[in-house]
């Protein structure tokens, strides 16, 4: 903005006034003068003469135009500044207006001129600080909006706290997440209001359990029941639960148990629990309680639920119906039992019946034998209904168990000159279950395809397999089934009547039974079938997972092999006796020490399973004979005692000592392990440090050897002896303990049978020129560092080992 | 003198058709579980042949007694039951019965079991 120029350019308000200022000071001057003159005429003539009245007069006259000049200028000075000032007046209104351009004219007086044109600059100057700030404040909003819309473009939710603590900014996001939150809030209000109603609404009793053991929910229930306890439930709510536990044991049958059960539960982070709770007081009722533990999204542990249903009546209604069938089955039995009695009885005596007297006295044997089997269906449904049957779960060769079927079949398929054609694999099928029920499932099967094919008619057996399942086909050409027929095949009492015979034989259970006991094995039971064709039925079981295989499964390879049981308990002989030979080995048994010798002798068997009490020889003593025989020495033992023989058994040459009683499947594991290792080369490991020989050991066994190992100097050639190692690792300074006639005596026998010595750490300069000649004869290595297991292994890999087999 | 075997069972029909099946032995029988016991003490039979559902005392109760007591407790029990269920076979022979028998039974099967029981001392085969 420029300023106006000026047409009169601006004069000093002296100079302006100056005139006027030079005439006023001359008159007053000349007023004073007149004024003293006149005072001294008076003071000195005393007299008033007309000189001094004129200068009186004179000056008064001077004095009063001086007061009219002063007022007048005064006057002009007013005007002139008035007139100025409106003009700065103006300025100054507009520019409270906020119009910084205006500007002051020009003015008359230099020094306000001055004032109005620093005014004018002010104005200028701050008319462009105007502008620069409506320019900043543009920028500053622009940068606002685009700070805005950054921040609600973020997908953080973001809020700004001033110091003072006040939250100051928020964004979108913020908002829309506390929206959400708020929703969010609501449901959760609505699904905790929901979660209670149902909680409360169950007639189970509800208790939750938090990971630090405290009762973090209870429902109605649970406090009803603490009530009917006669326990209060004040409190019960952040209380830890066992304090509760401990507050109701006194009211269960067994307090002991149910502790012991709750607080294994509740240490228990991971399991499901069942457990039926039988309470005493104030009335006796039963309870079976679920426990489940609770986890997180991120699986960590939350707690535990535990639900306490009232199975009183249940339990009740249980035994009701299990002592109905039970009753009513005895008492269908015990008539049945004259009936059937007689007429078997009768039809024993030969040539004292008439053939018709014969024939229908054999009508009453076949039905009273069907009632038999009607009960015993009737029974086996009940049980299986209620889950009371439980399943045994061995695993098995389920071929095995479905040629025996077929074995006990063959005089009924023989009967009606039925062919049966049986596909088997060549190695044993593997399933866990009960072989009684899968014998009696295929039985089944088997003799519903023999009721339903016609003399003549063909049957095949054949069962398939992959990795997973089993499947058992029984397959016929008989009168097969419509499509309508095999829907009802397994429901209860329907039996396709049987056009060959026009009678339906069974007890129409069977397939039912069949159905029930194949989904117990987690199998699957199928038929398809062609009327006038015939029918497959099969049916599937779930394979053994390999490495179950490998526990307990004996391969093919070893089923066949010959065990010599040592025993004289003939219970114990019958049970160890069944053990071994359902897996396929060829068993002997001796009853005292020295048939046991003498048959070991005789037969070589594979293995021998040596009991200790024996009633002529102590088993030790027989192992020691066995061992020290060339005939019997090879041949592995197995000591089986009721008692720990704290490695007595392998000091005289026992592969192993078990204690009895022992589960078949334990039994075999270890004879399974002892017939396979024996083609393994044989290392001894004599260490008395015990972490260097149990890494040593384990080392070792990964390689593929058979190790047996002592840490006493003593029992080295004792075990040498009766064990015949290919290879010996000794740790030097074992065998330096000796006396030297030991180790001389161990180098001989080494020598003697043909093993190697692989001598672990330093050995003495002065013994080995004491032993030089006696090493001659062995193979000897030695490894300086007893430390360095991959060293040792390495070198008994190196090492000759010869097998004599 | 042929070996004697008690039988023990409240049915009357039953008690003449196991005398029948085991003619060819000396058979004493009982119609209650008391009287069964006190004859089985008082013969020391052979062999004893219980049922279980009898008036007096139960054939489990007959069996638990001989059995607990050294002088009768090497005489072989068969129990010969219309209770036929697995848990209630299991139960009776937990006592330590030699057999149990469900009924109805084949009088084969009975005879060839009580001849099986009476060489018991040779039942198990040695090598």
């Amino acid at each position: 903005m420029k300023f106006h120029s000026s047409s009169r350019s601006p004069k000093s308000l002296m100079r302006q006034f100056s005139i006027y200022l030079v005439l006023m000071g001359v008159l007053l001057l000349a007023s004073f003068i007149m004024l003293f003159t006149s005072a001294a005429v008076v003071v000195n003539k005393v007299s008033v003469n007309s000189t001094g009245l004129l200068l009186t007069l004179g000056s008064f006259g001077l004095a009063l135009f001086t007061i009219a000049l002063l007022w007048f200028l005064a006057f002009r000075l007013a005007k002139l500044l008035r007139v100025q000032l409106s003009s700065f007046k103006t300025a100054s209104l507009r520019f409270a207006e906020g119009q910084l351009s205006s500007c002051i004219e020009p003015l008359s007086a230099i020094e306000l001129n001055e004032v109005g044109q620093t005014f004018n600059r002010m104005a200028v100057a701050l008319g462009e600080q105007q502008l620069e700030l409506t320019e900043q404040n543009r920028r500053l909003n622009q940068a606002n909006t685009t700070f805005r819309a950054l921040l609600d473009s973020a997908d953080d939710a973001i809020l700004y706290v001033t110091a003072d603590g006040r939250i100051h900014d928020v964004n979108r996001r913020l908002i829309a997440q506390m929206d959400e939150l708020t929703e969010q809030n609501r449901r959760l209000n609505h699904a905790n209001t929901t979660f209670r109603a149902l909680l409360d609404s169950t007639d189970d009793a509800i208790l939750y359990v938090a990971a630090d053991g405290r009762i973090r929910d209870v429902n109605r229930r649970l406090i009803a029941q603490m009530d009917e306890m006669e326990k209060s439930a004040d409190h019960i709510m952040e209380i830890p639960f066992m304090d509760y536990v401990h507050a109701v044991q006194d009211r269960m049958r067994n307090p002991d148990e149910y502790v012991s059960f709750m607080e294994h539960a509740i240490a228990d982070t991971g399991q499901d629990f069942s457990f039926i709770l039988s309470r005493s007081l104030p009335d006796p009722r039963e309870y079976m309680m679920y426990s489940t533990p609770v986890r997180g999204a991120q699986g960590e542990y939350l707690g535990r639920f535990f639900s306490i249903r009232d199975v009183t009546h249940e339990k009740a209604v249980d035994r009701m119906k299990s002592e109905f069938v039970s009753l009513v089955s005895h008492e269908l039995r015990t008539p049945l039992t004259s009936i059937k009695g007689y007429v078997d009885l009768l039809l024993r005596e030969p040539g004292q019946l008439d053939v018709t007297q014969r024939e229908s006295l054999e009508i009453v044997q076949k039905n009273a034998r069907r009632l038999v089997a009607l009960i015993n269906d009737l029974l086996d449904l009940s049980h299986l209904e209620e889950g009371k049957d439980v399943l045994r779960r061995t695993m098995f060769d389920v071929q095995t168990i479905i040629q025996d079927v077929i074995q006990m079949f063959q005089v009924q398929l023989q009967s009606k000159e039925q062919m049966l054609a049986s596909d088997f694999s060549p190695s044993p099928v593997l399933v866990v279950g009960d072989p009684e029920r899968v014998a009696q499932i295929f039985m089944n099967l088997l003799s519903n395809a023999h009721k339903y094919t016609p003399t003549g008619g063909r049957i095949a057996v054949t069962i398939r397999q992959d990795a997973r399942q089993v499947q058992i086909a029984v397959s016929d050409n008989g009168i097969g089934m419509s499509a309508e027929e095999q829907r009802k095949l397994f429901t209860r009492f329907y039996r396709v009547k049987n056009h060959i015979t026009q009678e339906a034989g069974g007890t129409g259970l069977g397939l039912a039974i069949t159905k029930m006991l194949v989904e117990m094995h987690n199998g699957d039971i199928q038929v398809r079938s062609t009327p006038g064709e015939g029918s497959i039925f099969s049916f599937t079981l779930p394979k053994v997972q390999e490495q179950v295989v490998s526990v307990a499964a004996v391969p093919s390879t070893l089923s066949g092999k010959r065990l010599l049981l040592v025993e004289d308990d003939p219970d114990q002989i019958a049970l160890y006796q069944r053990y071994l030979t359902e897996y396929g080995y060829d068993v002997l048994v001796a009853a005292t020490g020295k048939s046991a010798i003498h048959l070991a002798e005789t037969a070589q068997p594979d293995l021998i399973c040596l009991d200790i009490v024996l009633p002529d020889i102590n088993g030790l003593q027989v192992l020691e004979q066995l061992k020290s025989q060339a005939a019997t020495s090879d041949i592995p033992v197995l000591v089986l005692s009721v008692t720990d023989d704290n490695g007595q058994a392998r000091l005289l040459g026992a592969v192993d000592h078990a204690r009895k009683p022992i589960s078949q499947h334990d039994l075999l594991q270890l004879i399974h392990a002892i017939l396979k290792d024996r083609s393994k080369p044989l290392v001894l490991v004599a260490e008395s440090a015990a972490v260097s020989r149990v890494l040593l050991v384990e080392s070792l066994q990964q390689a593929g050897f058979r190790v047996i190992e002592t840490f006493n100097a003593d029992a080295l050639v004792s075990l040498v002896v009766h064990h015949r190692p290919n290879l010996i690792v000794s740790n030097v300074d074992l065998l330096y303990s000796q006396e030297l006639s030991t180790l001389s005596e161990l180098l001989q026998i080494c020598a003697e049978i043909k093993a190697s010595l692989l001598l672990v750490g330093v050995f003495p300069q002065a013994l080995y020129e004491q032993m030089k000649e006696l090493m001659k004869a062995v193979i000897v290595h030695s490894i300086a560092n007893p430390s360095n297991v991959q060293e040792i292994v390495a070198a008994v890999k190196e090492m000759p080992t010869e097998i004599e087999v | 003198m042929s070996q004697r075997i008690v039988i023990a069972d409240d049915e009357p029909d039953i008690r003449r058709l196991i005398a029948l099946i085991l003619r060819e032995y000396t058979v004493l029988s009982a119609k209650r579980g008391d009287e069964a016991l006190q004859l089985i003490r008082q013969e020391m039979p052979d062999l004893a042949i219980l049922d279980i559902s009898m008036p007096g005392l139960n054939g489990l109760e007959i069996a638990h007694a001989l059995l607990a007591d050294p002088t009768t407790a090497r005489i072989p029990l068969i129990f010969l039951s219309a209770y036929g269920q697995q848990r209630e076979i299991d139960a009776g022979l937990a006592i330590g019965v030699a057999l149990y028998i469900v009924k109805p039974f084949d009088p084969d099967e009975l005879l060839q079991s009580v001849e099986e029981l009476l060489t018991h001392e040779s039942q198990v085969k040695m090598i």
